[in-house]
Parts: C-alpha cells; sequence; structure tokens
C-alpha cells in the first residue's frame, strides 16, 4: 500500500499555499506535478556533468551520455520493448505522432488508402494524420465509439475493409478516462495487415504498458503526464517499421557520412533523432519513469481505483450534474458540467479556491461535440491526491452552484 | 474625462470588497442585471475572439458617444462585459481611443480575472478601441 503522506513530500509544489490555503491539484491529465528527485536529477546534470553527448571524448560528454542512454534503458524495460534502440526520443506525443504521420505513413500509404481514427481523439492524434490522408489523397474515416467512450469493436470490424492501412487510436480518453482494448484493436488490424498507432498520454502513468504484449506497431507518451519534464516524450516502434521509416527532422546526429553530393542516414535510434536531444530532459524523464517504478504501478492502481470509486460517488451526489463518463472510469478522470452553469464560471471560481481543473474543449473539439456538450470541466486525478481533496472539490462546487 | 470620472468610480465601489467572493457576487448581479441581447444578433460578426466563454458585443457610436451592447453565456463573463460596458458606455470615441488597461490591475481585477487569454476582457476592450479609432479614421 502507498503511504501517500510521505509520497505528498515528495512533490514540492503540493505543500504551496496561496491566501494560507494549500492547492488541490486535479489537472494531472494536462501535466502532473514533478518529484524532487527528479527536479534534482535534472539539477545534477546541469550541475555537475552538464555536456553534449554521443561525441565528446572527455568525461562529463561520457557521463551525459552514459545517463543519457540509461534513460533508455530504463524506459525500454519499463515498455517493455523487445530492442533499445526501438525507444525514440522526441519532444511529446505531438511530436512523435508527426514523425510517424510524415516519416511513415506518408511513404505507407497511397491514393485510394483509408486510414481509421478514433471518434474521441485529442486534436494530437487528429490532425496530423489529417494532413497526410489530404496530401496523399487517402480517405479518412471516424471509427465510432460506444457510449463508455470506448472505440465500438462492431464498427471497426465493419470497417476494416482492404483499402484500410492504418488505424490510429488513443490507449485512454483524456476525457472519460476510459481505456480502449488496444490488444484486442491490434489484433483485428494485424490479421488485416493494418498497423496501429497508439497514443499513451494518459495511459503510463496510471498502469503498466507492455507494447510486446499489446502488439501495437508504434506507442507514444509525453514526459511531462507521467512525472518528467516537459518538452521531452517517447515514441516506440517496431524495429522493422523504424528501420523503414525515413527521418522527419534532418541535420546532425542522425547523419551516417554526409558530402555535398549525398548523405547517409546513421543507425537506430540516432537516425530518428536529429540534432542536439533534449539531454536534461531526457535524464530527467529516465529518473521520472525510476520513480513511478520505485512506488509500483500495481500500487499505483490500486491506490487510483480507490480514489476513482470515491470521485465517482461524490460526483453523482451533485444536483444537476450531468457526468460525461457513463461508467466508471478505468482511470481517474472525470468530466462534466452542471446544468444551466458554464464551464468557464465554475473553473473561474474553484481557481479562487485554489482548486485546479481543466475546463473548456479540452482540446479535443470533435469528441466534445460527439458528448453534445459546448464545453466541459475535467478534474484528473492521481495517486498522490487524496479523500480529503475528493471531499473539499466536491463541496466546493456545491457552493459554486450556490453562489452562481 | 467621463471616462475617468466613471473609472474612479468603479475603483471606489470595488475598493469596498473584502474578498474574492464579495468580488465574484457583485460580477454575478452585474452579469444578471445586463439584459439579453436578441438572437440575431449572437452573430459571427458581434462575436469577440479570444473568450472561453462566448462574447458578443456591439459598438455604435452616436453624437460622437459609444453605444455598447453585450452579452455572454457565462455569468461572471457577463458580468466583466458589464462592467466594461458601465465604463465604456456615453464616453467620446476619442477619450476610450486614447485609453489604456490601467483600470483593471486598480481594480484588482488583475489578480484574479486577468489570465485574459482564457476571459478574453483584453479582446473585449480591443474592440471597442479598435471602433473608436476606425469611426475617428472615417469621420
Amino acid at each position: 500500500m502507498l503511504d501517500v503522506k510521505k509520497i505528498r513530500s515528495n512533490f514540492p509544489i503540493l505543500s504551496k499555499k496561496r491566501n494560507n490555503k494549500h492547492f488541490i491539484y486535479f489537472d494531472n491529465a494536462a501535466t502532473t506535478q514533478k518529484p524532487q528527485f527528479v527536479i534534482n536529477t535534472i539539477c545534477d546534470f546541469y550541475s555537475n556533468y552538464n555536456s553534449n553527448i554521443q561525441r565528446g571524448m572527455y568525461f562529463f560528454s561520457n557521463k551525459a551520455t552514459k545517463e543519457f542512454e540509461k534513460s533508455r534503458e530504463t524506459i525500454s524495460s519499463f515498455l517493455n520493448t523487445k530492442f533499445k534502440e526501438e525507444i525514440i526520443f522526441t519532444s511529446g506525443v505531438t511530436h512523435s505522432i508527426n514523425m510517424v504521420a510524415f516519416g511513415f505513413l506518408k511513404n505507407y500509404i497511397s491514393k485510394g488508402d483509408e486510414i481509421l481514427i478514433g471518434e474521441m481523439e485529442h486534436h494530437a492524434n487528429i490532425v496530423p494524420w489529417q494532413v497526410v490522408a489530404r496530401k496523399m489523397g487517402v480517405k479518412f474515416t471516424k471509427l465510432k465509439c460506444c457510449e463508455n467512450g470506448k472505440v465500438d469493436i462492431n464498427d471497426l470490424k465493419n470497417k476494416l475493409n482492404t483499402n484500410v492501412k492504418f488505424i490510429a487510436i488513443q490507449h485512454t480518453s483524456n476525457i472519460t478516462g476510459h481505456e480502449n482494448d488496444i490488444k484486442k484493436i491490434c489484433s483485428l488490424a494485424h490479421t488485416k495487415n493494418v498497423k496501429v498507432f497508439v497514443d499513451g498520454a494518459q495511459t503510463v502513468s496510471h498502469k503498466v504498458v507492455n507494447v510486446i504484449d499489446l502488439d501495437c506497431d508504434f506507442y507514444s507518451f509525453s514526459g511531462h503526464k507521467c512525472f518528467g519534464p516537459t518538452g521531452v516524450g517517447v515514441l516506440f516502434g517496431k524495429k522493422e517499421l523504424l528501420l523503414e521509416m525515413e527521418p522527419f527532422v534532418f541535420g546532425g546526429n542522425m547523419i551516417d557520412q554526409v558530402s555535398f553530393s549525398k548523405s547517409s542516414w546513421g543507425k537506430l535510434p540516432h537516425k530518428l533523432e536529429a540534432g542536439t536531444a533534449n539531454i536534461a530532459g531526457v535524464i530527467g524523464l529516465g529518473a521520472a519513469i525510476k520513480y513511478i517504478s520505485s512506488l509500483g504501478l500495481s500500487n499505483v492502481k490500486k491506490r487510483e481505483e480507490s480514489l476513482t470509486k470515491k470521485m465517482w460517488e461524490n460526483l453523482k451526489l451533485i444536483n444537476n450534474i450531468v457526468v460525461y463518463n457513463k461508467k466508471i472510469p478505468d482511470s481517474p478522470i472525470f468530466s462534466f458540467n452542471v446544468s444551466g452553469i458554464h464551464n468557464y464560471d465554475i473553473g473561474s471560481l474553484l481557481d479562487e479556491m485554489n482548486i485546479c481543473v481543466r475546463t473548456g474543449h479540452l482540446c479535443a473539439q470533435p469528441a466534445i461535440e460527439s458528448l453534445g456538450a459546448p464545453g466541459l470541466i475535467r478534474a484528473s486525478l492521481c495517486f498522490y491526491n487524496t479523500e480529503k481533496e475528493i471531499e473539499t472539490f466536491t463541496s466546493s462546487i456545491k457552493k459554486i452552484i450556490k453562489l452562481l | 474625462m467621463c471616462l475617468e470620472k466613471k473609472i474612479s468610480g468603479v475603483v471606489d465601489e470595488f475598493s469596498f470588497f473584502e474578498t474574492w467572493e464579495e468580488k465574484y457576487e457583485y460580477l454575478i448581479d452585474l452579469g444578471r442585471s445586463l439584459g439579453v441581447l436578441d438572437m440575431s444578433f449572437k452573430n459571427d460578426l458581434n462575436l469577440v475572439r479570444g473568450c472561453q466563454a462566448n462574447v458578443w458585443l456591439i459598438c455604435k457610436i452616436e453624437n460622437d458617444k459609444l453605444i455598447l451592447q453585450g452579452d455572454s453565456d457565462a455569468i461572471i463573463t457577463k458580468g466583466l462585459v458589464g462592467l466594461i460596458i458601465n465604463i465604456f458606455n456615453n464616453c467620446t470615441a476619442e477619450e476610450v481611443a486614447l485609453s489604456s488597461n490601467s483600470f483593471l490591475k486598480k481594480l484588482g481585477l488583475d489578480k484574479h480575472l486577468s489570465m485574459t487569454r482564457s476571459n478574453g476582457v483584453n479582446e473585449i476592450i480591443k474592440k471597442i478601441r479598435a471602433h473608436c479609432i476606425n469611426y475617428l479614421k472615417n469621420e
């Protein structure tokens, strides 16, 4: 069992106050807070061995290269990849998607083909594919979701015709916290030789992800949504696909030979990591993964299940609330509105009460539209949140309803 | 001078509020007292871009005086629209064109409501000012 009090003391921001009152941070789906261990690791890099990696023949550079590559190993074992060079460092999921869209998909599809995208996706998992589809004259088809926000497997079966070459899907919804059956989706897709990209932004901080077991072709997550720094993320791709993939960004670090008549690309993973990497970010991300691994993701899951249950029960007791999670979510992400009150008004007043939530369209306008909401309020929790915070949150919402 | 007088009036009124609740209650009441704009005016032309809630604003100049009407689907935003209307209404185009946003700071609203990307206060004021500048150019 997790010692929540002790865990909270690992996160310096959680002890901050405004007007002599602590904050309640319920915007973990937007970004998670950072443990001191991650902050110290980044600080240690800049203070004690800051240097560029992979080419310097001196102590600092060797140490930085070693720590950088150790992060790759940590993340490779965290996602259970077959090879460590299947881990490509990017700036986050958006970068990863663009890399796959323009480096892989653009060369993999041709006119008349079709790609399938989930209805509930974040804009990052729609727009890049849409741009490539338009450029290549490829059909761009929406996969319907069931009432619980998960992709409708029957709709997928119906739409998996011979023209379909690619599916992009989120693992967990950033709106309803529901988890798609990725294993099933990949297995259906692979019977038709369709490749699958999985957006894992909302998953890796909540549960164990095993890419071999899921059998997805690509998987990506952002460091800042799993206790790491901003500006760093990971793209996993099956080795044979990464080998086939064209670099999306060209320049230093990614080359083998360069001349004015011709250049050739280096080996994996460097071929796909042009320029100086976000070294501090990557090393910090490695620390974040070590941190959650030290807590144990099964303990995290257990703790979050109990928070989810409490939040679910408490929310339902609020008068006139419209909760968009049709069932108890798989991850502690809750979206709702209060009838007759604008989400912006609730968000503004929650801010005055030092409660941090997200309001608006949550970077998923088509999904919000499919829910029939003009915008919504999202409260997203994680293991360091407490039962008491949930109680304060629900009583604050009740107070706001009275005020408005 | 109309503008300065009105601003100092609102600043005085705000200075009595001791808590954020009182400021918000004032804005909510202001929002409630502001009329509802007819649906036919809630169009793209009158929509103020950059607000998380929808804000519609109609600017007119009659006898060289600014006449404003506005609405929003969020009550706090509507209160802000009302506050801005109360301040700028009936002032001359010239006065408004030369005005600054410093009154927001004087009202202490910068601490609470100046996350302008979401509440759009700056966008509302920008639209009013642009209307006045255009009017003066074409005069």
